[in-house]
């Protein structure tokens, strides 16, 4: 079993090296915290006053940041930290709100003939649905108290054959795209006939969105955001930055009950998404790269991880 | 405003410190965590009580005079006496007068 090697200073300032399993890392992260270089701490400093949500994981970013065996690695992961967008309950109010206004007055569909619908197919509740809900109370306090709020993707047709032929799609975050144009396949082969279609979503990757409009549909999306590395490098940096996240994510466990880590590789479908809404307001999407939420590391041990992400089974 | 023990105790170093001192000296000196200092010094700062440039951090005027109206720059044991209640504080005794001395701090 592989061991960290931590180089720490004592109390008089000689260095003493502690090694430690990953298990007892929780044991030891008292004394780690009070022994961090200057240029580590100069680091942790400035990511404080721009991401102030880490304070409250000191101890998974310290975790993370220990995983880093290269000051690359470590210059990699403190640039995607500051990159980072952590939606709070203030932000995502005001989100709700822009869409909100989107969908009254200009996606030009009508409250007596529009649904607002989840994405969800199957019946396990997700962000698709709790979007759904946050919405309604927005949509109601700015004037819409007829239209119908859809909770999943199977009831968008009865709806349709009620006279609801405006149908917005609405999700939490859209990472690759795909799921979206699978449903768009879909409810084209289950209507076949003619309605109105626009989506709105909380977040998402822009070449995701760029997908959807391409095929003609309006995106409404406060949050558009660019691929973390690949899209926000410089060029030259671009390849060798991917290469060392790939080098990390070695540190991770390479299965989980049946989860490949190669699908989540930089995120799912190699999104590279750097987002996540705070606490229970909604779940880290599996486009966001793993090392900030894939729950076991190399060893099968489990991780203290910045963010969580709830898949049955993925623990 | 009310200041905690920490933020106290910082504004009270940066007070004797002519120059400002850098971040990993307070976190060396006071052997925290990088949050505990970094909520206290981001008090302090929001208050508008110090400035960071860089990593280093200064008291601001508007620090001194907090500082020197609050009297915490002064050290716990010079001021120990100030604190204690009124009614336990007996006479002065006048020089040469008599008093009944402590028999216990008789040496043989």
């Amino acid at each position: 079993m592989k061991c960290y090697c931590l180089e720490l200073k004592n109390d008089v300032g000689e260095i003493e090296y502690i090694w430690t399993l990953q298990a007892r890392l929780k044991e030891t992260m008292s004394k780690i915290k009070r022994h961090i270089r200057k240029d580590e701490l100069n680091d942790i400093f400035s990511l404080y006053s721009k991401q102030s949500w880490l304070c409250e994981k000191e101890d998974s970013l310290l975790e993370l940041l220990l995983l880093c065996e290269t000051s690359d690695n470590k210059k990699l992961i403190i640039k995607l930290l500051n990159d980072f967008n952590y939606l709070d309950k203030r932000v995502l109010s005001t989100y709700l709100s822009l869409i909100a206004d989107y969908i009254i007055t200009d996606s030009g569909f009508s409250q007596d003939t529009c649904q607002v619908a989840a994405i969800t197919f199957d019946d396990e509740a997700d962000s698709s649905q709790k979007i759904l809900d946050y919405i309604k109370m927005p949509l109601f306090l700015k004037g819409w108290d007829n239209f119908k709020p859809v909770n999943r993707y199977g009831a968008t047709m009865k709806n349709y054959i009620d006279g609801r032929n405006q149908i917005i799609f609405i999700d939490e975050f859209i990472g690759s795209g795909q799921t979206i144009l699978g449903r768009i396949k879909q409810l084209n082969n289950d209507i076949r006939e003619d309605f109105d279609l626009k989506f709105c979503f909380i977040a998402g990757m822009d070449y995701g969105i760029k997908k959807i409009e391409e095929l003609g549909y309006e995106v409404f999306c406060p949050l558009r955001l660019p691929k973390g590395i690949t899209e926000s490098f410089a060029e030259e940096d671009v390849e060798f930055s991917l290469n060392n996240m790939k080098g990390l994510e070695e540190k991770l466990a390479a299965n989980i009950n049946g989860f490949d880590l190669r699908d989540y590789s930089l995120g799912y479908n190699g999104a590279e998404a750097l987002y996540t809404l705070e606490g229970n307001l909604g779940n880290t999407p599996n486009s966001v790269f793993p090392i900030f939420w894939w729950p076991r590391s190399f060893d099968n041990l489990e991780r203290q991880t910045l963010l969580t992400r709830f898949e049955r089974g993925l623990k | 405003m009310r200041l905690n023990k920490l933020e106290k105790r910082l504004l009270t170093d940066l007070f004797k410190s002519t120059e400002g001192l850098f971040i990993f000296t307070l976190y060396r000196r006071y052997n925290l965590s990088p949050k505990e200092l970094f909520l206290a010094i981001n008090k302090l700062k929001e208050n508008r009580l110090i400035e960071i440039d860089d990593d280093r951090i200064s008291i601001t005027k508007q620090g001194i005079q907090f500082a020197v109206n609050s009297n915490f720059s002064k050290s716990n044991k010079s001021d120990r006496f100030s604190k204690i209640p009124e009614n336990f504080i007996g006479p002065n005794i006048s020089i040469n007068e008599f008093y009944i001395p402590k028999f216990n701090s008789f040496k043989d």
